[in-house]
């Protein structure tokens, strides 16, 4: 039972949209739009995303929320039926090729050439790179393979890559220059716990050297262990969005006891707002400025009030997504 | 940015503009007629056009010229052959230069008939078959090719030696022919048991040569034959195009050696003409006719009438009458006209 | 970001084209395709010369007079139907087959232009029904010459031109057919852009290949003729005419530019705009 003395202000999705984080945001989004063909909801729906530069950022949502579309958004793949897409300081619809020379990314998926090797595959990515230096491509595509721990499996076909190696392959080619923004689209996909942990730190080391990363994930532990930033989606829609600790849900007071009248009252005294709820116990939101349980329990046990039970509860965050995406894991759409 | 950028699906502008200039860009590929242009040039009476045509002089042409027949009959062979010229659909190119040289190419897919008259020498070349024909002429001798009736001119002449007083002739504005400014003549016959409706001749503006004539039926709007340039070059060709040596490896042969060929000319050259101009019949004896063609004749439809027993070829240019006791009556008339010249005979 | 090196700048397309073109000669199945295109000319050159055959048609018939022959009979056996089935699978290949594999996206985001993308699978496409063409002919002449005599070159019309003159004109043919297999290639491409299935691309550029065959077979269709891409592919024999008939390759070749035009922009008009969701 911990209680954070982080604020606790109402999450929405406009809840962070400050004007000052404008200039500081790595992707923004407004009213972002898109609905398929032959489909009748639409898969991204008004999404205001802001991410901030420097941040870790994760984009949490189940299967089918939306998360890829969003990227491929993002990364010019997809035209939004509406809304506009901002990255690095530049709208999609007239950036220069520059803008994207800046992003690596990973899109549902590692996918290369079957019958080529990992490192020819990386080749390939370099030659149709223009805005590179041909002469650096061999350090870089070893640098980047490295960096991935493929170094030794570089010759190999990528075919007869595990799923692991191919994900790492994946993030290699988001590696193979230098960037600003790295969107990876569930990173961690099939790989086993040893590779996961080597991903994670991967972004946590490229978080350090100061490239923004752009996370989408369904795993909310991912989004605990490396995000300093979290935007939930369900159905498309953005249910809350800010730093990881204002997602934290407020600690909540519950006392049980057969005085309920009462204890209300004492509460009200103390100046904290509290309900009986249908099992018959008083709760009541709980932050750092009320006054220390200690003292709340005196004034109860003052008044006469029998106490039953006193405990101030700490929802965790998986709740609060389950709470969020409505459906928790269950596939959307 | 441009206006692509911000409706990007106006893009699609881009290929139907283009689809749409291509489609309107007309395709000759072998028709006489590629333009339905009339352009403007003085006029000239049916006369005029006659004798311009009869005094035209040219030192020489080459061009490329089609034929198309639809008479109405099966086709026969392949295209590369003479023989073939019968039916379909034929492209030839000609060379002339003067009346010792001429050469008659008929075009096949990937093969070629040549026929090539220079001085005292004819060559008659296959591709198909690799061989040559080889003959040596009198200096006086003007060989025909293979087959009559190639060219426009030829063609034109023809139908000018059936002008006769059951005839109209009239002029009927103008055309281009082979991106040739062209007046037309209208050769109408004046007879019933005549199969041709009308005959119209293209003649060339400036040097006053046939271009192409066509051939109609009574009932027809497309002619049921027509020969016409595509293109053509006043320019008299070089001695080049009249040159032939037999390739080596070629089967050479001096002179027509084939009897089945010399019986049918033996056959044409002995018949007579019963009536004159459009009702004019041939009439010949076909009772030396090979085996082949009596088995075709017996599969004809079956005639018969005062003149006797026989069978009819119907075609939409002529007729066919082969009697029972071996008479050839043929015609570019009724078939009851046919019956009328058995009858008399 | 660094700046962009002048060396970059001074080759933008060319790295990116060698890569492609490298991945089309790597792909077995193309290895495969070009070996059986390539033993065409050599069971030509086998059979005439075992059979001792100077009689046939489509230039069968003149290669035991010059080895040159066996190219062009080569190239006008291959031309119905072998070179193009080739041609459909390479180019209808070109934007679905990296569409299948999931590699589009990879490569969009690189970045590549989607045009730039276009323009060097369509001319690595081009560079490959060149190559196959001219790879025919050359084994051809090259099978043809150990085989069979060389000389003078007897042309359709009875008529010999020398050796050299020969080559210039096979040259001639081949660059013809080229033209027109890039009308298909032009159709497999756009039809590359609408599927994310190259097979299906392919079998539709296939099929369209039979159908308008057939079409140009059925004389009262004799107006559509001329539109049809296939009606001017044999003509490539005027090439072998004395003089050079031009009129028919002219307009075989202006036909060819006419699809190649209408369906390249259609496949820039559609891959520039659509949704890459592969
Ligand atoms: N190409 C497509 N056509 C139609 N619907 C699609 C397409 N791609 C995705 N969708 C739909 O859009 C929704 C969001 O999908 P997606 O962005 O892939 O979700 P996520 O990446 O969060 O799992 C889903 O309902 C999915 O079915
Ligand atoms: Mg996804």
């Amino acid at each position: 039972m911990t209680v954070t003395d982080s604020p606790s202000r109402a999450l929405s999705p406009e809840g962070s949209r400050n004007s000052e984080h404008t200039a500081c945001g790595a992707v923004i989004t407004h009213d972002l739009m898109k609905t398929f063909r032959r489909s009748s909801k639409p898969a991204v729906d008004k999404l205001n995303l802001f991410v901030p530069r420097g941040s870790v950022y994760g984009f949490l949502g189940p299967n089918g929320s939306g998360k890829t579309t969003t990227i491929r958004m993002l990364l010019g793949l997809v035209s939004p039926d509406s809304g506009s897409v901002e990255v690095l300081g530049q709208s999609v619809s007239c950036r220069t090729s520059d803008t994207l020379h800046k992003v690596g990314a990973l899109i549902e998926g590692p996918a290369f050439h079957p019958y080529l090797s990992g490192e020819a595959n990386l080749r390939r990515l370099d030659a149709a790179d223009t805005g590179v230096d041909p002469r650096t491509s061999s350090t870089r595509i070893g640098h980047a393979l490295e960096r991935v721990g493929l170094t030794a499996a570089a010759g190999k076909t990528f075919r007869t890559y595990s799923l692991g190696m191919k994900q790492r392959l994946g993030i290699a080619a988001a590696l193979l220059c230098e960037r600003e923004l790295l969107v990876l689209d569930e990173p961690t996909n099939g790989l086993d716990p040893q590779g996961t942990r080597e991903v994670r730190s991967l972004i946590l080391e490229l978080a350090a050297e100061g490239v923004t990363v752009l996370l989408s994930t369904h795993l909310l532990s991912e989004v605990e262990q490396v995000c300093s930033h979290v935007g939930v989606l369900r159905a498309g829609v953005l249910q809350a969005q800010g730093p990881l600790a204002s997602l934290r849900p407020t600690p909540q007071l519950r006392i049980v006891t057969i005085d309920t009248v009462s204890t209300v009252a004492v509460l009200d005294r103390l100046g904290i707002a509290a309900t009986v709820n249908d099992s018959g116990s008083v709760v009541a939101a709980f932050s750092a400025e009320n006054p220390q349980p200690p003292d709340i329990l005196r004034s109860l046990v003052n008044e006469g009030i029998a106490v039953r039970e006193f405990r101030i509860e700490q929802p965790n965050l998986e709740e609060t997504f389950i709470e969020l995406t409505g459906e928790g894991f269950d596939v959307s759409g | 940015m441009d206006i692509f950028t911000k409706r990007p699906k106006l893009r699609w502008f881009v290929p139907v503009v283009f689809a749409s200039a291509a489609l309107a860009i007309p395709l000759a590929s072998g028709a006489i007629f590629a333009d339905d242009d009339t352009p403007a040039l003085p006029k000239k009476t049916a006369q005029e056009l006659l004798t311009d045509m009869r005094d035209s002089e040219v030192d020489g042409f080459s061009g490329t010229l089609v034929k198309n027949a639809d008479l109405g009959l099966p086709s026969l062979g392949g295209d590369a052959d003479f023989a073939a010229l019968s039916g379909g659909t034929h492209t030839l190119r000609v060379w002339s230069a003067g009346s010792d040289k001429t050469r008659v190419a008929l075009l096949g897919e990937l093969g070629e008939s040549d026929w090539i008259h220079n001085g005292k020498d004819a060559w008659f070349w296959s591709s198909e078959d690799n061989s040559v024909i080889h003959e040596k002429l009198d200096a006086s001798e003007q060989p025909a090719p293979p087959n009559a009736s190639h060219t426009p001119d030829q063609a034109a002449d023809e139908v000018l030696g059936l002008l006769g007083p059951n005839t109209d002739v009239a002029t009927d504005g103008t055309t281009r022919v082979a991106s040739r400014d062209a007046y037309e003549l209208v050769v109408k016959p004046r007879t019933d048991t005549s199969l041709i409706g009308e005959v119209r001749i293209a003649i060339d503006a400036e040097k006053s040569v046939p271009l192409s004539v066509q051939m109609f039926t009574k009932t027809g709007t497309k002619p049921a034959f027509e020969v016409g340039f595509t293109h053509i070059d006043f320019q008299k060709p070089g001695d080049e195009h009249f040159r032939f040596t037999p390739p080596p490896g070629a089967k050479v042969s001096e002179g027509y050696d084939n009897a089945g060929d010399k019986a049918w000319e033996d056959m044409i050259n002995e018949g007579t003409f019963v009536g004159e101009n459009w009702e004019a019949v041939w009439v010949g004896n076909g009772a030396n006719l090979d085996e082949e063609a009596q088995r075709m004749i017996r599969a004809l439809p079956a005639a018969n009438g005062e003149w006797g027993r026989g069978h009819i070829l119907e075609s939409k240019l002529f007729s066919v009458l082969i009697t029972d006791d071996g008479q050839i009556y043929v015609g570019a008339v009724t078939p009851e006209r046919l019956y009328e010249a058995a009858n008399s005979k | 970001m660094s700046a962009v090196s002048p060396l970059a700048l001074r080759a933008p397309g060319f790295r990116l084209l060698r890569s492609e073109l490298r991945l089309i000669v790597g792909r077995r199945r193309n290895q495969l395709g070009l070996a059986v295109l390539l033993i065409l000319p050599i069971i030509i050159a086998f059979t005439v010369k075992a059979t001792d055959t100077s009689e046939g048609g489509d230039f069968i018939g003149s290669i035991s007079g010059n080895g040159m022959f066996v190219a062009l009979a080569a190239l006008s056996a291959a031309l119905p139907l072998f070179l193009p089935v080739a041609v459909s699978a390479v180019s209808s290949d070109a934007i679905a087959g990296e569409a299948h594999q999931g590699t589009l996206r990879y490569l969009l985001t690189v970045p590549v232009s989607r045009a730039r993308l276009l323009a060097v699978k369509a001319i690595a496409v081009a560079i490959s029904c060149a190559g196959v063409t001219f790879a025919v002919a050359l084994v051809g002449l090259v099978i043809g010459w150990i085989l069979f005599p060389i000389g003078d070159v007897t042309l359709l019309s009875g008529t010999q031109i020398s050796q050299g003159e020969g080559i210039a004109r096979l040259v001639g043919v081949c660059a013809y057919m080229t033209l027109c297999l890039l009308a298909l290639a032009a159709i497999g491409l756009f039809f590359s852009t609408l599927t994310e299935q190259p097979l299906g691309g392919s079998i539709a550029v296939i099929i369209l290949a039979i159908v308008s065959a057939i079409l140009n077979e059925i004389p009262q269709l004799d107006w559509l003729h001329p539109y049809l891409f296939v009606h001017h592919w044999m003509v490539f024999g005027d090439f072998f005419r004395a003089p050079v008939l031009w009129d028919n390759l002219r307009e075989g070749a202006l036909v060819s530019l006419g699809y190649i035009v209408v369906f390249v922009s259609a496949a820039w008009a559609h891959f520039t705009t659509k949704d890459i969701t592969s």
